[in-house]
């Protein structure tokens, strides 16, 4: 049974006269322990079905009109907001993506790492600082008798990401969701701070969902992938499988725009024409339709189904059994631990 | 931090030079001078030589230039002068007056505060939904009624079913706190309610805007009680903005005071002002309004100053 | 947005679009459109002045009506009743209401017109004049409006114009302080950094750029400022100096109010009430216009 199970979950935004169908009608789910990635460009509704799991949408204008989240057999969606509060952060911890404006500026870290345990865990003052001690060192916070009196104005960006997610880690979790961790952050210290997340969570057997738009980063870090565009899933499958036979012509995209080591380091970067569609006016048909390079008549006219190009590698693609043939040529094994995002 | 300090410090000396410039011509631009109406208080007809002598004593007599340097001179020496009408000291006048009218605006900034600050946090908290709705259409009420229209039907109203007015005495607020308290209550009030009118939209969108920010987000995600991400992460950060913007409203309450005044009769530096301004007792005149624009700048300073202090994420050149 | 709409190729049925374009903010903001529509039917009340009415403002009526101090329940002729001098208060409301009207448009245009070009030159040169202009507007915003209008008005010789110049005064200091602060972000920003380098005079960076980016800014300031001058208005003439008798204004009609009001406490209410929802009214214009023009603000509140 898996750990975390979303169903058609569809999060729209009510404006004066228009929808926002930021997450409209996904479908995804995380095992015990395991790490998984949603990418997809930035706007495309992957933040908002993040926050949408822990009732976290700013309500209104938003609200979640559909769908299921199962965690361990109990709908979150379902569950009253005093009972909804006791899984947060207990059960699925959040990191943000601005680590600048995550902590309260005005709150000594001693307060903002031992609040959530005090409350969550029951915990005294005293064992949770002894706690919050031991979480600074395990994030690579030296001296964190020092730090812990400090306020966030005397951290860097780097600094304040590893006290979000010692904050994250804090109470234990079984699953922590990462919503474009490093995308802040300057390129030596984004590799950092995967590292030490993939390693944490990985020793205490919890379950990462990484939201990021930058595929390649996540290439060495998750088994499973989800490829979200326009508020919808498209395709999804294991690490290998999207690295080596992509089959939806997005995914196909977002490969070529990355520099990968394994390709001729002449055939220039490829970037995926147009701008995505307008949350609030979809067009008829599939949503890429309109930059898509494989486009069909049918592809403006119907949403394409969901179709399986091999079991556990699912597109949503008028042609994507061709486009999974034409991509699962033989090529060079991924080479796993080399590839970086730029 | 410290160089913040002295240079705004400094800024006061060039303010307040400015500030004493305009208070002279001020005065000077007023049609007339005293000594029509000093002499004239006699009952008598104008003597024209009468009129001479006063104007020669007082120094109305000589050239503009001459009589700004002596106003300029006096205020170095820390000395405000002699009312031409009573020839009591101004500083004299000013320590009786001031008082009632600080002790005015202080009680309306109370009351103001105490109507605006939880309404404007509920108003946030609730927004959209019925508390907010008539939270935003009293203060857009209040907002309209001008305070001093308020204050003659409060007066009216209790003229009418009390047969109450407005004690008169001269009692300090330490001789009889009581008192003083019993005769500024209702002038307070009706200032007070205009001042709520803007401090609750001011403190409702400051909260709003603090609602917004991402450490609320993450303050919720850690499964913290709702009153606890109120209480503790919110309302820590809209304290300083919703002081510093109400302390900024100050000059305009003092508005409402020289009005107020007149109309509960009340010994205090907006009867003063309007009465030395009606006679031209520019010393007076000059005084009272030097005061008053110099106390507001210093207050408008210590605010910027205690916000600067108190808020660590400033970062000053 | 704004500059788009002024591109006559992109909007060809121009007229069209502005019409619905009005519709569709009213119907977004109705609370602006209720105010617009109380606005408008009170300016229409006060330009009936003389057709609504057989009565002179000035003028005692006497005879069978003997209207002094008569409610208006109590009086047939007079709806409103009468004033302390048997004077109908209905009329005295309409004219009274010109000159508020006239006060409350022409002090705010005036004093952000002013506060506007302070604004932008300061913070445009910046250096000694910044430094300089602030100071006096420091001191324009320490001292209470009413205490400088006053000694304006008494100047200028109680004439309306005194009153309207003495009135924008009080807007002068805030309104630049406002435009200045906002000017000074917009010459910071790439464009007006652009127009710099490729030469363009002073003159034609504050005329091409910074004036037309402030104009929401000023815009709103003006009708914030509206409400505030009919209020202070009010407050000038009803301590007897702003808008001398026998022009009657909506403050000075408050005058006597408080010595007479024992016999007849309409003569308190009406010219007050008459003020507050006038101001109400152009307030909620003001709001909506803000969350209009204001893209700071928008989707909040």
């Amino acid at each position: 049974m898996p750990l975390l199970e979303i169903e058609n979950l569809k999060t729209y935004f009510y404006g004066d006269d228009t929808v926002v169908k930021a997450v409209d009608g996904i479908s995804y789910n995380i095992e015990e322990g395991e790490t998984v990635a949603l990418v997809g460009e930035s706007g495309c509704g992957k933040s908002v079905s993040s926050l949408s799991i822990l009732g976290l949408i700013p309500s209104p204008p938003g609200r979640i009109v559909d769908g299921e989240v199962r965690f361990r057999d109990t709908d979150l969606l379902q569950l009253q907001p005093s009972d909804m509060r006791r899984y947060r952060s207990r059960r699925i911890a959040m990191v943000f993506q601005e680590p600048m404006s995550s902590l309260n500026p005005v709150i000594n870290i001693e307060t903002q790492l031992t609040e959530g345990m005090i409350t969550q865990l029951g915990l005294t003052n005293r064992q949770a600082k002894d706690r919050a001690l031991e979480l600074l060192e395990t994030v690579g916070i030296s001296d964190p008798e020092r730090r812990l009196a400090q306020f966030p104005h005397e951290f860097s960006g780097g600094m304040r990401q590893r006290v979000m997610i010692a904050i994250a880690l804090s109470c234990e979790p079984d699953l922590i969701i990462a919503d474009e961790p490093t995308t802040s952050l300057d390129v030596t210290i984004q590799a950092q701070i995967l590292d030490l997340m993939q390693t944490l969570t990985r020793d205490r057997g919890m379950a990462l969902l990484l939201i990021t738009h930058n595929l390649g980063v996540v290439a060495r870090y998750v088994e499973r992938i989800n490829i979200m565009y326009a508020g919808r899933i498209i395709e999804h499958g294991s690490s290998t499988d999207i690295f080596e036979k992509p089959s939806h012509p997005y995914t196909v995209g977002l490969l070529n725009s990355i520099p990968r080591i394994d390709r001729d380091t002449r055939s220039s970067l490829d970037p995926i024409p147009g701008q995505p569609p307008d949350l609030a006016h979809l067009p008829d048909g599939c949503h890429f339709a309109e930059r898509c390079r494989n486009r069909i008549d049918r592809c403006t006219r119907e949403y394409p189904q969901t179709i399986q190009v091999e079991p556990r590698h699912t597109s949503t693609c008028w042609v994507a059994n061709e486009i999974h043939s034409n991509t699962a040529q033989p090529t060079p094994l991924m080479p796993k631990g080399e590839l970086k995002g730029v | 931090m410290r160089d913040y300090i002295i240079r705004r410090v400094l800024l006061l000396i060039p303010n307040l030079f400015i500030l004493a410039t305009l208070t002279f011509f001020l005065a000077r631009v007023l049609p007339g001078d005293v000594a029509l109406g000093l002499v004239a208080e006699d009952g008598s007809v104008i003597d024209q030589e009468a009129v001479q002598v006063i104007r020669e004593r007082l120094g109305l007599n000589d050239p503009m230039p001459v009589q700004y340097a002596r106003w300029m001179l006096q205020l170095l020496q820390g000395d405000l002068g002699k009312s031409d009408v009573s020839d009591l000291s101004v500083v004299h006048v000013v320590a009786e007056t001031a008082e009632v009218t600080f002790l005015l605006a202080i009680l309306s900034v109370i009351i103001g505060a105490a109507m605006a600050i939880p309404f404007g946090i509920l108003s946030a908290m609730m927004r959209g939904r019925w508390p907010d709705q008539v939270i935003r259409t009293f203060s857009a009420v209040f907002l309209a009624l001008p305070n001093f229209w308020l204050g003659i039907l409060l007066l009216l109203a209790l003229v009418t079913w009390f047969s109450w007015s407005p004690p008169i005495f001269q009692e300090t607020f330490l001789d009889a706190p009581v008192k003083q308290f019993q005769r500024l209550i209702l002038p307070a009030v009706a200032i007070g309610t205009s001042f709520a009118a803007v401090a609750t939209r001011l403190t409702r969108s400051t909260m709003l805007e603090v609602l917004n920010q991402d450490y609320i987000r993450t303050a919720r995600a850690k499964g913290l009680f709702p009153n606890r991400v109120i209480i503790r992460h919110a309302l820590p950060n809209a304290v300083l903005p919703i002081i510093t913007l109400s302390a900024l409203l100050f000059a305009g309450l003092l508005n409402g005071a020289v009005v107020l005044e007149r109309i509960f009769a009340l010994p205090g530096m907006g009867v003063e002002i309007v009465t030395a301004t009606s006679e031209r007792d520019f010393q007076l005149l000059q005084g009272l309004v030097l005061v008053l624009g110099a106390f507001v700048m210093v207050w408008m300073l210590l605010i910027d100053l205690v916000y600067v202090a108190l808020d660590k994420r400033i970062q000053l050149e | 947005m704004i500059t788009a709409t002024n591109n006559p190729e992109l909007s060809p049925t121009r007229a069209n679009r502005t019409g619905s374009a009005a519709w569709r903010i009213m119907r977004r903001h109705p609370t602006g459109a209720v105010g617009l529509v109380i606005t408008i039917l009170i300016l229409l009340f006060i330009l009936s002045a003389g057709i609504l009415t057989p009565h002179k403002y000035d003028r005692t009526l006497s005879g069978k009506a003997a209207p002094m101090m008569s409610r208006g329940f109590d009086d047939e002729l007079l709806v409103l009743g009468g004033d302390e001098l048997g004077r109908d208060v209905l009329t005295r409301l309409q004219h009274a209401g010109r000159t508020s009207f006239v006060i409350g448009l022409a002090a705010p245009l005036l004093g952000v017109t002013l506060g506007t070009i302070i604004g932008i030159v300061s913070a445009y040169r910046g250096g000694i004049v910044d430094l300089l202009v602030q100071r006096v507007v420091d001191v324009l915003i320490s001292l209470p409006g009413l205490v400088l209008a006053m000694a304006v008005t008494l100047a200028l010789g109680f004439s309306v114009w005194g009153v309207i110049i003495a009135l924008s005064l009080n807007v002068v200091g805030g309104s630049s302080r406002v435009v200045r602060s906002h000017a000074l972000t917009q010459s910071q920003l790439e464009y007006v950094q652009a127009a710099r380098a490729l030469g363009a005079s002073d003159l034609r960076i504050i005329f091409r750029h910074l004036l037309p980016n402030s104009m929401a800014v000023s815009l709103v300031l003006f009708t914030v400022g509206v409400g505030a001058a009919i209020t202070a208005e009010a407050g000038l003439s009803f301590l007897g100096l702003g808008v001398q008798p026998p022009t009657p204004s909506w403050g000075n009609m408050l005058t006597f109010a408080q010595q007479y009001f024992r016999f007849g406490a309409h003569i308190a209410v009406i010219p007050g009430l008459t003020i507050a929802i006038v101001v109400f009214a152009i307030n909620l214009v003001g709001d909506s216009l803000r969350d209009v023009l204001d893209p700071h603000l928008r989707g909040r509140g």
